[in-house]
């Protein structure tokens, strides 16, 4: 199932339910017209805005499964091109480009709080000891949206309860390691 | 019991906790630092999880628009590999065409024989049909040569020209059955048998045609050696 053809709804759903087939066709759809306009409007690279372009999906998916977009006063395109627009600003922000007088204020993107760098670097080291079985359940968990059922399917695990256990287990296993590390730091 | 906490705080960290519930789990955060100690590692798993997950995600979009870029290119090279065999083709073909034989270089004179006055009926049927036949009109002729020969009246003479009229019909294969009837003694014997091989050649079985046309381009008393000559030595050209 691609973007293509799909209403705003069903678009959205797909993609809470982790269906990265809808977010490339999405991506697809628009990469062309986007990158065509910001080259039209901004002094941008074609490389630049692709990787703009990029980096709007990415938000713009992370912000769909956590229910930041409500749909009542643009359209999906709409928005996935307002969180381009806000991309390209801050691109300009970061390589001190001041041409742009536009608001910065109205960030369509919200990068979640960040914990302590310690705190993070431990993780990173522990998520590496858990093993990819693991590392996976947790990110087609609590990144990809799936649920307990096409986890089992996708793991081969015998069925959802398994799964369920199975993600218990691991972020277990893995917040020991952080806590043990912790400890010796 | 743990099962239920290590519930609680996905939900609270995923915002799928009700305002009051919300509100509740974070009154007991500040009251149980053990609990505050787990939230605050499991927030820093799901961050590093997310940004995993994003780092992830961008590569394989960088990977997914090089594979659809090369794809394009793969479709404009398809595309353009079209184009160049349609023009190959097309030029191909046109040369052919130059190049092919003209087949109506060998398709002889034919003057006709005369007509005389005051004939019997089969003879006016025969000057009927030589009169068509000399106006151009190979349709008719043609018919009414075949409806002497099927009224049993047969000549070479007859078998010539409804072969000839078939061959000016375009309908070959018709005419070099007529052609190939002629006797070895008649006096269109040879022509017959010229007019035969360059059919054959133009119904493609041109080693049979090449085989017939090289016996009797050697053959100088042959009144069709030079025509069989022409003919061999442009189908050559052709070929090579």
């Amino acid at each position: 199932m691609s973007s293509q053809n799909l209403s705003d709804l069903a678009i959205i759903e797909a993609i809470k339910r982790g269906s990265e087939k809808v977010l490339f066709g999405l991506y697809d759809e628009y990469r062309n017209e986007f990158i065509g306009w910001a080259l039209n409007n901004h002094q941008l690279t074609i490389e630049e805005a692709k990787d703009i372009f990029q980096d709007t999906i990415i938000a713009f998916n992370q912000n769909i499964k956590h229910d930041r977009f409500e749909g009542k006063s643009s359209s999906l395109k709409t928005y996935l091109f307002s969180i381009g627009k806000n991309f390209i600003r801050l691109h300009f922000r970061s390589s001190k480009n001041t041409y742009l007088q536009e608001d910065l204020s109205n960030h369509l993107f919200i990068e979640p709080e960040e914990p302590d760098t310690h705190l993070r670097d431990l993780v990173k080291k522990s998520l590496t000891r858990i093993g990819n079985r693991c590392r996976t359940i947790l990110l087609l968990f609590y990144q990809n949206g799936w649920d307990m059922e096409s986890i089992a399917q996708e793991m081969g695990l015998k069925n959802r309860n398994v799964a369920k256990k199975s993600k218990y287990e691991c972020m277990k296993k893995l917040e020991s390691e952080v806590m043990e590390n912790l400890k010796s730091a | 019991m743990e099962n239920e906490e290590f519930d609680k705080i996905d939900l609270y960290l995923l915002g799928r906790m009700s305002e009051a519930e919300a509100a509740e789990f974070s009154s007991e955060l500040n009251r149980n630092s053990d609990l505050k100690t787990s939230v605050e590692i499991r927030k820093a798993i799901l961050a590093e999880l997310e940004n995993e997950y994003k780092a992830d995600l961008k590569k394989r979009l960088q990977l997914h628009d090089k594979s659809n870029s090369r794809r394009l290119q793969k479709r404009k090279l398809i595309q353009a590999a079209a184009v160049l065999i349609v023009v190959l083709v097309g030029t191909l073909f046109l040369l052919n065409r130059n190049n092919s034989m003209d087949f109506a270089e060998y398709d002889l004179y034919e003057e006709g024989i005369p007509n005389f006055m005051n004939q019997d009926n089969e003879k006016i049927q025969f000057h009927q049909a030589m009169n068509h036949f000399k106006m151009g009109d190979f349709e008719n002729s043609s018919d009414e040569f075949q409806s002497l020969l099927n009224q049993g009246i047969s000549s070479d003479t007859i078998l010539y020209y409804t072969g000839v009229s078939y061959y000016r019909t375009e309908e070959l294969r018709e005419a070099q059955n007529f052609l190939n009837e002629i006797d070895s003694g008649s006096s269109f014997y040879r022509k017959a048998q010229f007019r035969s091989s360059v059919i054959d050649y133009q119904l493609g079985e041109t080693d049979k045609a090449v085989l017939q046309l090289e016996t009797i381009a050697a053959d100088p008393a042959n009144p069709y050696h030079e025509h069989a000559l022409t003919f061999l030595r442009k189908a050559t050209k052709k070929q090579h």
